[in-house]
């Protein structure tokens, strides 16, 4: 049975599922606390995907996620509105992993021409695995590898590249979230995709559904680079 | 667009859509013409969008829960 106060609650929740962020920011501002709730189930999804990849660890996720959100309660007066809410709160979300990886000292980034990533190097591809791309994210052990290629970017290319094509923010989300120039987000953004563009057709070869020829094998560990 | 160097150094621009109509119209004849330069493009295009879809994760229930208990106990306390 379901009484008149459950109506209107549910009214009134379907009218906050139509309010913009800034809308749901200007009534939390005003002291309605249904408002912080309501942003805290739009977002609670994408800070926990984006803490779990750069954590690389889901217990450590989980707790990014709770001190995100409490600092979002506590720190509410001290945004100002000129970003959007999403940007701040991934920015929120991204230094609150970044520290708990470094105090952890789970990792030491390898720089990327350290890891083979040469600009001059990326260009001849023989095969173009694009269309491939459906059928190798259906495959656990595919989806595995890839997710591991990205864990591998150092950790500055790796925020940017998440927050780009993970979190489909625009390049000036992104910088606003992080506060770097607009540049450097691209400068990031394109050697984190060369990288993995790389790393991605090298999987490849691993996956017989979508694997190479063995001529192109052949051909592509006897390949050398045109001089400029 | 000189030479196929400037289809790598350029690709993010392109995708940003933050080139120049002219410049553009140039990248996009080069790769109609040169078949690596098109391979190298389309593998680029499709890194972001393979990774997306190979890393999608929902956040579990009980992670969910964990943090409105967590919310509402820290927030009660505050006040």
């Amino acid at each position: 049975m379901v009484s008149g106060r459950d109506i209107v609650d549910i009214e009134r929740s379907l009218r906050t599922r139509e309010l913009s962020d800034t809308e749901l920011v200007a009534s939390f501002r005003e002291g309605n606390t249904k408002a912080f709730r309501e942003l805290v189930r739009r977002y609670q999804g994408k800070a926990y995907a984006l803490a779990l990849r750069l954590t690389s660890n889901e217990a450590d996720a989980q707790e990014v996620l709770q001190d995100t959100f409490l600092s979002v309660y506590r720190k509410f007066d001290t945004f100002r509105g000129d970003a959007a809410f999403s940007s701040w709160l991934y920015r929120i979300t991204a230094n609150a992993a970044l520290m708990k990886v470094r105090s952890r000292g789970q990792r030491k980034d390898i720089s990327l021409d350290d890891m083979g990533a040469d600009e001059n190097e990326h260009h001849l591809e023989l095969r173009d695995w694009s269309d491939d791309a459906e059928r190798l994210v259906m495959n656990r052990d595919a989806a595995q590898k890839i997710a591991k290629a990205v864990e591998q970017l150092p950790e500055k290319y790796r925020v940017v590249f998440l927050l780009r094509e993970v979190e489909e923010l625009s390049t000036q989300e992104v910088a606003e979230a992080l506060g770097l120039s607009t540049p450097t987000v691209k400068t990031r953004l394109h050697r984190a995709r060369l990288f993995l563009r790389e790393l991605l057709g090298k999987t490849l070869q691993d996956f017989p559904e979508v694997a190479f020829s063995h001529k192109e094998k052949e051909a592509l560990e006897t390949i050398s680079l045109p001089e400029e | 667009m000189k030479n196929c160097k400037d289809i790598v150094d350029l690709a993010t621009e392109y995708l940003e859509n933050s080139m120049e109509p002219t410049f553009r119209e140039e990248f996009e004849k080069h790769i109609s013409l040169c078949p690596p330069c098109e391979v190298f493009f389309n593998t680029y295009r499709a890194t972001g969008p393979l990774c997306r879809k190979a890393i999608a994760r929902k956040i579990p229930h009980e992670v969910q829960s964990a943090l409105w208990q967590f919310l509402e106990q820290r927030i009660n306390n505050d006040e």
